[in-house]
């Protein structure tokens, strides 16, 4: 503009003065309408599009969660197609997709907000201890197959993140209180700051308490009880930056156990856990972001020392530690209109210390790194096609490739079919890999448990599946449907070898030892459990959900799964694979909006006989159904609420083992105020 | 963050303008700018229209360029360009007509001068102050806010199963909560509305409203949305699974699913027209006129995830013009 910058005027200038405006107000004025905003709803923040992933992905979203009536997060599984859900008094419940499953459901990948959470000993996902609740869940993403070439080693029959409700979300106080069969009783409190802060926050905190199994006949009852504290905090010191912290702890214990076992001890279990996830991203546009995330956790076990046996007290160590330490860089670009990446890279370092496993006072695990990367190409508006790849350094298996193709066809804006194939690993825990469990009494043992004896190969799953996933507007009716076949070899069991005959409950895998010789003459048990690569098994199946919502009517969700399981390794491998997935799942959630507030929702889960593996047994066919009836009430928008759930109206059914444990009906009634 | 989350289209998540904001580069536009009323300039017995930009930037730029572009060429008009952030004072005196590009060069211009005011590239809030400030000068303004009917025909285009459409108004606001109420009813939607008196009541107004409303209305009021609450609207209405509609292409970035607006250069070619229209400066008409070129821009990402299915931009854009061509 210098140049044709008006004489100044030598005529009697009326002069505006230069700087008689503060600059806020001049940002004022037209800067509500162009000026920058924060991007918000970027790909990362919203949930996947069925229609675009790669891979077939369930969303269960809160209207879902509430409608449900669960207050236990690992029971919201059972509205994913596919999914298995179980639980025992021993440990942990457990969840499998597709068979395969025990009682440390280990072959699915947990996260929550990012942050994997499944247990660097046992692989499986404390679903008790995790410092969450239900209530706090914005909604569950789940990758309904293996999925290691985004995730790793570990994503290996899917993925389960949990996002929670962020705290920009929310305002105010609320208080829950939960009352219900068998002791299950829960308070709560959220407490949250203003939402439109730079800075926003939550503080929450829970007891619960419940009597999850009653001793049964020398079997173990299961009594726990939790205590948890949460934090998160978000900053925006940016319009293109966001930092997270979250940090929380749980305490707690189990009462569990066999008076008298040497394996599994009656006593007390006290559990503490704690977390702190730290993390920076910046947005760089819709589709373009840098992240960096660290996590720390850790979890441990104290129980009573002093195991009562054959009339002494035999001392012995049974605590369990663990901590995980990891580091995570991310950076998703879209660099044209046709072609998008991601690229990122984790480091992590997993310790596990038990004199009881181990035998020892030493860290096992390891430090573990991680390359990943994913390139989407869209040649026409059509037609996607995404490779990925993630290539690590497992501390138990070494090097390690998961590789992924997969094209997606549009057939409109809101449909499109799918094809993917790839493979994922498994790498073996640490009680898969590294394991000597003994109980003794000083230097005299008595009994060896799980014995990881032999090297064990990751297990691996090769995929291949069609699907179709689409929405139907006119009829409000989201469809996703797939067929699959994910031939697994290399299966990791763990079966009991006697020492005298050396029979094992499998063909005695090369290398067996027997029993270790300075031990002989001291044991009062005459087998181990020992872990070979012993099975393959090859899974086939159909499965489909229907989503359909009318708002103000209700909504109806329903999904079903098909899955056929053939043995296809060695003669001699366990033939109850095969029946370790149900012939058809099923499960129908339908919620129907009544007047004044109310809402009722039933829902029905049922599955066809299977066999939980190892610690498990024969489940016969069975149903399920569950009945919520609730009623907002208060000022609107506060979500206060009265909601009571009646558990398994048809009555008890046989939970993980048919001889062990029952599932009981019961009802469930909750108070929820809001302010 | 979803690892997966790459497959998603091109067209999704950028917003699709029906055309580009800004056809050349801002260097290159001043100095077209500069070339243009240098040459406008030239002409020595014309009368005098003096352009006062609040702050020289992309925005403000882009209107000056677009208003010297629109000018009648047979009209000989003498130019020129001040600004109020400069290092030096603007000298109004001998100004014919001053055109004030945004709010703070239009506060400046109709209290500090005799010349009639064309005000530019303000909101209407700001207009109706300015008219209780300008007290018998002329002045003439053009609004950025769109008419509130125009909203509310893209509002029943993109979310056409809503019943129920609801919109915060700041307390000072009532002027425009009574024009949506009024045209909420005209194209079929119930409305719902309610006022707060600081940022501290939005997170509970919003709960409240969104609970029972299919889509947001996002009514601009700098009082409620701005960069600091974009955060918090956007996604607390996304928790209800509530569109919102915005006012600024990017506010459909951030995660509105669609918006009206127009550009700078849209407001530059109707002030131009405006004076082209005036034989007299003097009669410079006291009205307040609002956008008459608009744009659309739609969130595909944001709609696919709510499960809606919006028209393309520029199909939406034709069917506002068609309806409002209508008698």
């Amino acid at each position: 503009m210098q140049p044709c910058r008006a004489p100044r005027a030598a005529r009697t200038a009326m002069c505006l003065a230069a700087l008689s405006m503060p600059l806020a107000v001049v940002a004022a004025d037209d800067a509500m309408f162009f000026e920058a905003v924060p991007l918000v709803l970027t790909a990362s923040r919203l949930p996947q599009a069925a229609a675009d992933a790669p891979a077939p992905i369930t969303v269960i979203d809160r209207q879902l969660i509430d409608d449900s009536g669960f207050t236990e997060l690992h029971d919201l599984l059972r509205l994913v197609p596919g999914f298995m859900v179980a639980d025992w008094a021993g440990g942990s419940p457990t969840v499998a997709n597709h068979g395969l499953g025990d009682a440390y459901g280990r072959r699915l990948k947990v996260m929550i907000d990012g942050r994997t959470v499944n247990n660097p000993f046992w692989g499986n996902v404390d679903w008790q201890d995790l410092p969450l609740r239900v209530d706090d869940v914005e909604r569950i993403e789940v990758v309904r197959g293996p999925n290691g070439a985004a995730y790793g080693a570990n994503a290996f029959q899917g993925v389960i993140n949990i996002i929670t409700r962020s705290a920009r979300t929310e305002s105010g106080t609320a208080v829950t209180l939960r009352a219900g069969h068998r002791e299950a009783n829960e308070v709560a409190a959220r407490l949250s700051g203003p939402r439109t802060e730079a800075l926003a926050w939550r503080i929450s905190a829970s007891r619960r308490t419940a009597d999850n199994f009653m001793p049964y006949e020398g079997e173990s009852g299961e009594k726990i009880e939790r205590s948890v504290a949460n934090l998160q905090i978000a900053i925006q010191p940016t319009l293109r930056d966001e930092l997270h912290l979250q940090a929380g702890a749980t305490t707690g214990f189990n009462l569990s156990g066999v008076v008298g076992s040497l394996s599994d001890p009656f006593g007390k279990t006290r559990i503490g856990r704690n977390y702190l996830q730290l993390g920076w991203t910046r947005t760089l546009g819709p589709e373009s972001e840098l992240s960096l995330q660290y996590h720390h956790q850790d979890r441990s076990e104290r129980k009573s020392w002093a195991i009562p046996f054959r009339g002494i007290d035999i001392p012995t160590d049974l605590d369990l530690d663990s901590r995980r330490d990891d580091l995570e860089l991310q950076f998703t670009q879209r660099l044209s209109p046709a072609w998008h990446i991601l690229l990122g890279a984790g480091l992590r370092h997993d310790a596990v210390k038990s004199q009881r496993y181990f035998t020892a006072n030493d860290d096992f695990g390891g430090t573990q790194w991680q390359l990943f990367s994913s390139v989407t190409w869209r040649p026409s508006e059509r037609l996607a096609v995404n490779l990925g790849g993630n290539l690590e350094h497992h501390y138990f298996s070494g090097k390690l490739f998961s590789p992924r193709a997969a094209v997606n066809y549009r057939l409109d804006h809101y449909a499109s079919l799918r094809a993917s194939t790839g493979i994922s690993y498994r790498a073996p825990q640490a009680w898969e890999s590294r394991s000597f469990e003994t109980v003794g009494e000083g230097g005299r043992v008595l009994a060896i448990g799980y014995w990881a004896a032999l090297p064990l190969q990751p297990e691996r799953v090769r995929f291949v599946e069609l699907g179709f996933a689409g929405r139907i507007a006119t009829l409000s009716l989201d469809l996703d449907a797939r067929v699959f076949r994910e031939a697994y070899d290399n299966y990791i069991d763990d079966q009991a070898c006697r020492f005298a005959s050396g029979n094992c409950g499998f063909a005695a895998p090369p290398g067996y030892v027997g029993a270790p010789p300075s031990y002989s003459g001291t044991l009062n048990k005459s087998y181990v459990f020992y872990f070979g690569n012993n099975g393959a098994v090859t899974t086939t199946g159909a499965e489909f959900r229907a989503d359909w919502r009318k708002p103000g009517w209700g909504r109806v969700v329903l999904s079903q799964a098909f899955v056929n399981i053939e043995n296809t390794g060695l003669p001699g491998q366990d033939i109850d694979l095969e029946a370790s997935a149900p012939d058809s799942m099923t499960s129908l959630l339908i919620a129907a909006e009544l007047p004044a507030g109310w809402r009722a929702s039933l829902g029905f889960y049922h599955a066809t006989r299977m066999k939980w593996l190892n610690d498990g047994d024969v489940i016969p066919s069975h149903g399920r159904t569950d009945l919520k009836l609730s009623r907002r009430f208060g000022k609107t928008g506060r979500e206060s609420e009265f909601a009571l759930t009646l558990q398994s109206l048809e009555g008890d059914y046989a939970d993980f083992h048919e001889g062990n444990y029952l599932h009981e009906s019961g009802v469930l009634a909750s108070l929820k105020l809001a302010w | 963050m979803n690892r997966d989350s790459i497959l998603r289209a091109a067209s999704i998540g950028t917003p699709r303008p029906t055309k580009t904001p800004a056809g050349l580069a801002p260097g290159w536009r001043r100095c077209l700018c500069a070339a243009l009323l240098c040459s406008v300039l030239a002409s020595s017995h014309a009368a005098e229209i003096l352009i006062i930009q609040s702050r020289p930037g992309e925005v403000q730029d882009a209107f000056v360029a677009a208003f010297g572009a629109g000018l009648k060429p047979g009209k000989s008009h003498r130019l020129r360009i001040a600004s109020l952030s400069g290092p030096d004072p603007v000298a109004v005196a001998g100004a014919d007509l001053v055109v004030a590009v945004g709010a703070a060069a239009a506060r400046a211009a109709a209290t500090g001068n005799d010349a009639p005011v064309l005000a530019a590239l303000i909101s209407q809030q700001e207009a109706t102050t300015l008219r209780t400030q300008a007290g018998n000068r002329r002045l003439g303004a053009i609004v950025l806010d769109q008419p509130m009917l125009r909203t509310l025909r893209l509002t029943r285009l993109v979310a056409p199963g809503a019943r129920r459409a609801t919109a915060l108004f700041g307390s000072e606001n009532t002027a425009a909560e009574s024009q949506f109420r009024l045209n909420a009813k005209r194209v079929g939607l119930i409305p719902e509305t309610t006022r707060i008196d600081d940022e501290g009541q939005l997170g509970a107004a919003l709960d409240r409203l969104l609970q029972s409303n299919q889509v947001l209305v996002a009514v601009p009021d700098g009082q409620i949305f701005n960069r600091n609450t974009a955060m918090s609207i956007l996604l607390t209405s996304y928790r209800y699974r509530t569109p919102v509609i915005g006012f600024s292409e990017a506010y459909v970035r951030a995660g509105a699913i669609a918006a009206v607006f127009s550009a700078p250069d849209d407001i530059g070619r109707q002030a131009a027209e405006w004076v082209n229209e005036m034989s007299d400066f003097a009669q410079l008409a006291d009205q307040t006129r609002e956008p008459r070129y608009f744009r659309i821009a739609v969130n595909d990402r944001v709609s696919q995830a709510l499960g809606l299915e919006t028209q393309d931009a520029e199909a939406i854009a034709q069917a506002i013009r068609s309806e409002e061509r209508r008698p």
